[in-house]
């Protein structure tokens, strides 16, 4: 166990490298942010999943260790990589900047939390309606609930299957209850 | 001061967190005869001055200075928070989170922590916002020494410092200081469920923390280590011998 002297001695240690990296960190953050903006402006989106591996192994490591936005941005990209790989419409599809792209991902992110925490029938209702107005796919909808700030349940993963059912294939449908560990349900057209 | 007042008292610089933080608070139920205000501040040149200017602008006796990633859950969260102030007068200050003792390296996380989150990992499921009820007599608060500044409420006016704290680190741990010396008790409600969710990345981003941590351990070295009992018996007996 560690004694409040071994993490006074590793806070210090962590603040000195800190400083020492921060100017690196920041430079790799600004890297991330220029691809991703050259990518989505010209839309040329191959170049985009290349930065994974910068971020979980390269240069880009030390964005992720103290730029905490590095982290969506690279939940982001994992999403992005696995819509190219299995030919889906991309998350990214209607951004055209890195901030755009930043502020869909936000926005379906509180969409699903206004849903989750149904503070009002009008708060569900309208976080219901951009859902559908800016879909996602099962793998956007998979890596957000597993890796963000939510605590799914069943319940919550039926509303989501229901409010995409039109735009998730039935094998989309089926990957998602897989990957989330739920039995499979068809949608009842019940939203809330 | 209007006693029957609320002001949220929030420094922005993200219209996407301000505009969501907003909407949980618009969904609190407001205590008959209360009012609610909305001060928020974007151009602050730093959290002490934004928040004195917040404080000066209005006249609510209670004050809750929050964060604009902390998304409120409980909805009845202002009228216990009026339960736990008039439990007992000498309470001043009430978060979320807090820490029973001030960490003799200055680092709150390091200290036994009170106080509840949400997150993603508890296995029990909330229940639904509006289906949750907190008692003061069944579920209570604890003193602590100092309390996490995401989530702030105050039931008198201190001035945050501005002649130390110039940038948006260690305000939290200094201001908690100041109503322990000030002789007010600072608190944490026993949440059986966690009243908000703070949306903060769990990462310190490239700031001046250091050095405001530098800072605190040299102004307050008399109280590192101590208890929040200690810190406010040290300015009970200082207050005697004056």
């Amino acid at each position: 166990m560690r004694t409040l002297s071994d993490l006074s001695k590793e806070a210090e240690q962590y603040f000195r490298q800190m400083e020492l990296d921060k100017d690196a960190a920041r430079e790799a953050y600004r890297h991330i942010l220029s691809t991703i903006n050259a990518a989505l402006s010209t839309q040329e989106l191959s170049a985009m999943p290349g930065l994974i591996p910068y971020i979980e192994e390269g240069d880009g490591h030390l964005a992720f260790q103290y730029i905490g936005k590095t982290h969506r941005f690279l939940r982001m990209l994992h999403i992005i990589e696995l819509e190219q790989k299995y030919h889906k419409i991309l998350f990214c599809s209607d951004c055209r900047s890195a901030e755009s792209l930043w502020e869909k991902y936000m926005l379906t992110l509180f969409a699903f939390r206004r849903i989750l925490f149904r503070l009002s029938e009008d708060s569900a209702a309208e976080a219901v309606q951009y859902l559908q107005n800016r879909p996602v796919s099962h793998f956007a909808a998979y890596i957000m609930t597993q890796d963000e700030l939510l605590a799914p349940d069943q319940r919550f993963y039926e509303t989501l299957a229901s409010i995409f059912a039109e735009y998730w294939s039935d094998l989309d449908m089926q990957q998602f209850f897989t990957l989330t560990g739920t039995a499979s349900q068809t949608p009842q057209g019940d939203l809330l | 001061m209007n006693d029957h007042k609320f002001a949220f008292i929030i420094c922005t610089n993200d219209d996407l967190l301000l505009e969501e933080c907003i909407h949980y608070i618009n969904h609190l139920t407001v205590p008959p005869g209360y009012e609610l205000d909305l001060l928020t501040i974007a151009d602050a040149p730093c959290i002490t001055a934004g928040y004195n200017e917040g404080m000066t602008a209005s006249d609510a006796r209670y004050k809750i200075y929050l964060h604009q990633d902390v998304f409120l859950l409980n909805r009845n969260i202002l009228s216990d928070l009026l339960a736990i102030f008039a439990s007992d007068p000498r309470i001043g200050l009430i978060g979320m989170v807090g820490y029973d003792r001030v960490s003799p390296d200055g680092i709150m996380w390091h200290v036994p922590r009170s106080g509840n989150l949400y997150t993603r990992k508890d296995a029990s499921r909330y229940p639904d916002p509006a289906s949750y009820r907190f008692s003061i007599h069944r579920d209570g608060y604890r003193p602590v020494a100092e309390v996490d500044g995401f989530f702030m409420a105050t039931c008198v006016d201190l001035p945050w410092d501005t002649d130390v704290l110039k940038g948006w680190d260690f305000y939290d741990a200094f201001q908690s200081i100041r109503f322990l010396q000030s002789g007010y008790k600072a608190v944490v409600p026993v949440q059986n469920h966690p009243w908000c969710l703070h949306d903060d990345n769990k990462f310190l981003n490239l700031s001046d923390y250091n050095t405001y941590r530098k800072l605190f351990l040299k102004i307050h070295a008399d109280i590192l280590g101590k208890d929040w009992a200690e810190v406010l018996c040290t300015q009970s007996e200082e207050r005697k011998d004056t």
